[in-house]
This record gives C-alpha cells, structure tokens and sequence, in this order.
C-alpha cells in the first residue's frame, strides 16, 4: 500500500435554512508516502472545509455528506469518536490556521510539547524532555527556545514550536492549514524548510494547504487546484508550472507578482458564492476561454497521462 | 528643505517603554529621515519585515501616534499644527489604506455608507448627485456598483472591501495615500487589479502613495523608489530598478533572496539560519541594526552603527562595507 490517505469522492456541506451548501462538491485525491502534497486555491473555495472534513472535525451546521477516507487503510469515517482520538494526534496531525497564537501565554515552549508527548503516550515527562533538542533541530530551532514563553519569540518561531508538538509523536501524516500565511517572507522561508525537514528526516507525508501558488512551487510534490468546492487541476508541481492545462490555473500562475515579470495579470471577476454555484463548469463566468458546453455542463476529473488529471471541456472533461 | 517636498520626514524616532519598575524600552524607529518628492506623483515603497517599525512610521505621519523626536512636515508645515489647526484639511490630502479590510466597516450598516460618509464630511457633492457619483467612482475602478451597494460588509469578499476602499480614496482625491500592506488579506487573483488600481491613481489622478510592504515583488511592481528598514533604522534608499538589481546592504540581499520564486525548478539550494541569540536584548543602540544576524559582519559593526552615505544618484546605504 503506497498511499498514506486517500480521499474518494469526500462532499462536505453546510445546512442552512434555505438548503444545503455545497462547500466540498465530490473531491478526490491521495497522498503517497513520504510526499508532500499541496492544495492551492482562492479563499472561499473550500480547501479548509476539506481539512476538517478529512480530520474530521467539521463542527454543526457542518457534515460529511458522503465520500469515503482512507488513512494507513482505515476507513476514517466509520471510525468510533475515541478511536479516531488515539488516531489523530498520534499518526494525523493538525496544524490549524494561525496556530501560532494557539500556544499557552504562561506555560514554557518545553512544558507545551512535553505535554503533547505525555498526553497521548505513557512516556515519563522526564523521557519526553529528552527529545526536545531533537525536536526543535528538526524545525530550526535553538535548544534555548524551550526555555523560553511564547510572548520572547517572533510568530514564525512560534509557527514553528507548533509545528514540533505537532510532529513529536512521529506522524504518518501532517496537514498544515496555511502555515506560512501573515508570516514575513524571511521567516516564512524558515517554516517551509521545516516543513521538507519533516519528510526527509522523519519520513512523514504532508498535506500542504496554502493560496500562495510561490509557496507551492518552493516545496510540494503534487498539487491539486481547488476552484469552488471542486478540484479543477492535480498534477506534479513541475508539469502544472510548466504547462498549467486549466485556463483557472494558468491565470493563478500568472498573478503571481514576481520581480522578472513587469506585468501581471488579475483573474477578471469575483470568486462566487457556496450559496449559489453557477451552473455548468463554476469557473466558466470569469473562463478567458469559455465555450457554450461550459456554461451547462460540469466537466469531469480525466486524466491526461502521467498523473496529470485536469477537469476542463478544452481538454474532453467528459466520460 | 525644498518647495518641491510633499512630505519630508525628519529624525523620526519613536520609543516604546514597557514595565513599572524596571522601564525597557524598545526603539521601534530610530532617527529616520526621508522625503517624498511633490514634483511628480511618486510611489515610494516601504520594505521590511514586521517589527521593523514601517507602520509606526505610516502611523507617525498619520498623526496617530506622537514621535518620540524629531518631526514630520508636510508641504513645509510640521503635521502636528496642521492637525490642530486644520485636521479636515490634511485629511483631505492624506489618506490611508490599512491591511485588514473587515475593521473598517461597521457591520450593521450598509457598505454604501462609508462612501456617502466621505461625501458628505469633505462637502464633496450635494446631497442629489451624491448616488451618480458614488456609481461613477466605483466604475471607474472597474466594480459594478448593483453588484456592491446595498450590501452588508460581511456579505461581500475582502478583495471587494479593499477595493471600495479605493473608491473611498477616489471620491477624497488625496496628494498622498498611505498604504500598510492592503493586499496581504485579499487573494491572489485580486492582487493584481488592486495594485493596478494604485498606479493608475498616480498616472491619472496624480495620487503619490507611500505603500508599506514586507514583499519585493509587490514593491517593484508597484513602486518607483524604494526605503528598506531593518529594526527601526533605515539601511538602504534607492531607485527600485537599481535595488532589486544590485541590493548593497546585506539584509536587503537577505529580503531578496527569501522570495519564493514561482517555479518549482528554481527552489532554494541553501538553507538558511534563523538565530534567537539576539532575541532578548534587541536593539542595542550602538551596534548596526542589523549585527548580529548580519553575514558579512565585520569588526567596527557591533560598537558603532552606519549612518547612510550616498553611494550613487539617489542611492543610499547604512553599512560599513562602503565605507
């Protein structure tokens, strides 16, 4: 078994007064081991509702509306509530978005990852202490820092403290929420680097979540394009970059501002609303290259060889 | 000082104190000066990382928060008196964007308020015309005003917030508009349109804007000069073509070489370094603002800081090196 997660078909919804909301419409895709896999997409397309629909934690009005998720070959939403807690800080673990305000102001940075060691396992604190230095190593942190409180360190230091608790019961499987968002760009370098450390020392695959598309460049295996509770694009990060197949895609790869590039491009529009999709394919309003088939039909997923999968009527999209 | 300086800021410092007893203080700016020029509109962006002070500058020159020294003068008159005496008149010609778009609006009122708002403290149109050119603005921005009015802030995205904010800007017609990264909260898509929007205010309305910013590539899209601060002190000035070329102070190159290239052919070889040894005592005042961290340091650096030195036309630097 080569996949770490697969996720079928995974529709996550929100039940309003007027119906249901279709915040996660049907995605598909999986993570391998030892890759780290990103999400990219605008704000408002869902990709952190797919988060907490795969951790489960989708909290009223809420829920997973069908779909299937497989983690180390379980089936993650047949799973009892106290088994999938000994499950997911152990071998899935979370790093929410804007987690680094999420550490205790009075407790010390040895005291807080000790704590998430000794919670879940039956390691003496004493134990746990002493796999601090390494813990910290691992993201780039000076032993010093677990001396110290949260309110001496920077917000991509703290990222960073996160990210070791996170990791320090050795998951399979890390999913980080916009790490790297509000944090400067030196900083932000830092955390990313963490995060490859993650895989190459520990082995552990990544699930990657981020709007910013120069992030993903820097760091993912795979990347898959969300687009309005949809997955519009996956591929390689090579083959994406280097030939973007979804028109939404490319214009994302084009609004990247960029020192070598004197112009770049908005994507024309407004993202529209999970109250109301639009009909046929849901980037067809804003489609540089929209034809008459896309404004009634949804295309499908197909793939276009070496794992290359794209849903878009230029290339086919239908069965 | 020249007639030609719209806004000149002079030995700015401002110190924050903290504690009771044991008072710590903390220079967020150290004695930066800088001008921005009235002869043409002007984009000068302002680059760093968070707590290198570039917003308490912007909040400085707003007149928000009281310099600790040194002042700032406006068109040849110091901010302070102007704000005392005539408060509706420099806000009429200064005027700020702020990063997050959501604190603005007050959600129980509709988004058209803001803009009537404006219109009717600056005394910009009577009552009757007010509508047409609310509509006029927010078309000459590129929004549909039917699909905006009439809505609620929490029922439109913060790209569109920002963006409305810019009509607000349209209909004041400022000399100078302050900037503190607005688009750090808007999605990629948008980002484009709103920083087109900022250099077409310079290009038609003649609206100079000083944009704050930790992103290089933000700034040389969108600026024609460029000030780089490095923990309240000002190391680098220059035109933005002849800084993103050839960055002289070692931590404007650091800034360069942190941003993440959109091609995943291109990652980073190296990994760098992020130290904490200096976390705990700052900013000493001796040493060059950025010892420490500084790869190329060399002896002088820890017990002297640089002053800015020009070394070409318009093009300062505070290090040793070029000495």
């Amino acid at each position: 078994m080569n996949n770490v997660l697969e996720v079928e078909d995974l529709k996550v919804y929100y039940k309003g007064t007027t119906g249901e909301y279709r915040a996660v419409d049907g995605v598909s895709f999986d993570v391998g081991k030892k890759e780290v896999f990103g999400i990219a997409g605008e704000s408002g397309c869902g990709k952190s509702t797919l988060v907490e629909g795969i951790l489960r934690i989708i909290k009223p009005p809420g829920y997973i509306a069908g779909g299937k998720i497989t983690f180390d070959g379980i089936d993650l939403l047949k799973l009892e509530e106290e088994e999938l807690r000994k499950i997911r800080w152990r071998k899935l673990s979370y790093i929410p978005q804007g987690s680094m305000n999420s550490l205790n102001p009075i407790l010390k940075v040895k005291d807080q990852i000790t704590d998430a060691i000794i919670t879940d396992t039956d390691t003496s604190k004493k134990e746990a202490e002493k796999e601090l230095p390494a813990l910290l190593k691992i993201v780039g942190l000076p032993r010093e820092v677990s001396e110290m409180y949260p309110h001496e360190l920077s917000g991509g230091m703290k990222q960073r403290v996160i990210i070791a608790a996170a990791t320090a019961l050795k998951p399979d499987l890390v999913v980080a929420d916009e790490p790297v968002t509000a944090l400067d760009l030196i900083v932000q370098r830092g955390v990313l680097q963490a995060i490859v450390n993650l895989r190459d020392k520990y082995g552990a695959s990544v699930l990657f979540i981020a709007h910013d598309m120069a992030a993903h460049a820097e760091l993912v295996d795979r990347l898959a394009i969300m687009y309005a509770g949809l997955i519009m694009e996956i591929g390689s990060v090579f083959d994406i970059f280097k030939d973007p197949l979804n028109p939404y895609t490319n214009l994302l790869i084009q609004a990247i501002p960029s020192i070598d590039k004197t112009k770049i491009i908005g994507i024309p529009g407004i993202s529209p609303s999970l109250f109301n999709w639009p009909q046929g394919c849901r980037f067809h309003p804003r489609c540089p290259s929209a034809m008459d088939i896309c404004k009634s039909e949804l295309p499908e997923l197909i793939c276009l060889g070496k794992g290359h999968f794209v849903a878009c009527h230029l290339f086919g999209g239908q069965k | 000082m020249s007639e030609m300086d719209l806004l000149e800021v002079k030995h700015l410092t401002k110190t924050y104190s903290s504690g009771i007893f044991a008072k710590k203080e903390v220079k967020a700016v150290d004695d930066a000066s800088f001008t921005i020029t009235g002869e043409k509109p002007h984009i000068t962006a302002l680059v760093g990382e968070s707590g290198s002070g570039k917003s308490t500058i912007l909040r400085s020159i707003l007149g928000f928060i009281k310099p600790t020294s040194g002042e700032i003068l406006y068109k040849g008159k110091n901010i302070l008196s102007l704000l005392h005496k005539n408060r509706m008149a420099y806000r009429r010609e200064v005027q700020a964007v702020f990063q997050d778009p959501y604190s603005i609006y007050n959600p129980f009122y509709r988004v058209d308020r803001v803009l009537e708002t404006v219109i009717k403290k600056f005394n910009l149109a009577p009552k009757k015309d007010q509508k047409t050119i609310i509509e006029d603005t927010l078309r000459s921005i590129g929004i549909r005003p039917e699909e905006l009015l009439g809505r609620y802030p929490h029922q439109i995205s913060g790209g569109e917030r920002q963006r409305l904010m810019l009509a607000r800007i349209l209909l004041i017609k400022p000399r100078l508009l302050l900037a503190d990264e607005p688009i750090s909260m808007i999605d990629a898509s948008l980002r484009a349109i709103f920083l087109d929007t900022l250099i077409d205010f310079k290009k038609k309305y003649n609206i100079s804007s000083l944009y704050v910013t930790h992103d290089f590539n933000v700034a040389h899209y969108i600026a024609d000069d460029v000030i780089v601060l490095c923990n309240g002190t000002i190391v680098e000035k220059g035109l933005i073509d002849e800084v993103v070329r050839d960055p002289l102070h070692p931590y404007t190159k650091k800034l360069m070489d942190s941003i993440p290239i959109p091609d995943p052919t291109k990652r980073w070889k190296e990994k760098i370094e992020l130290n904490v040894t200096d976390l705990k005592n700052r900013v000493s005042s001796h040493a060059c603002s950025y010892y420490g961290k500084c790869p190329e340091v060399c002896d002088g650096c820890s017990d002297k800081k640089p002053v800015l030195i020009k070394v070409g036309n318009k093009r300062e630097v505070a290090c040793f090196k070029y000495n």
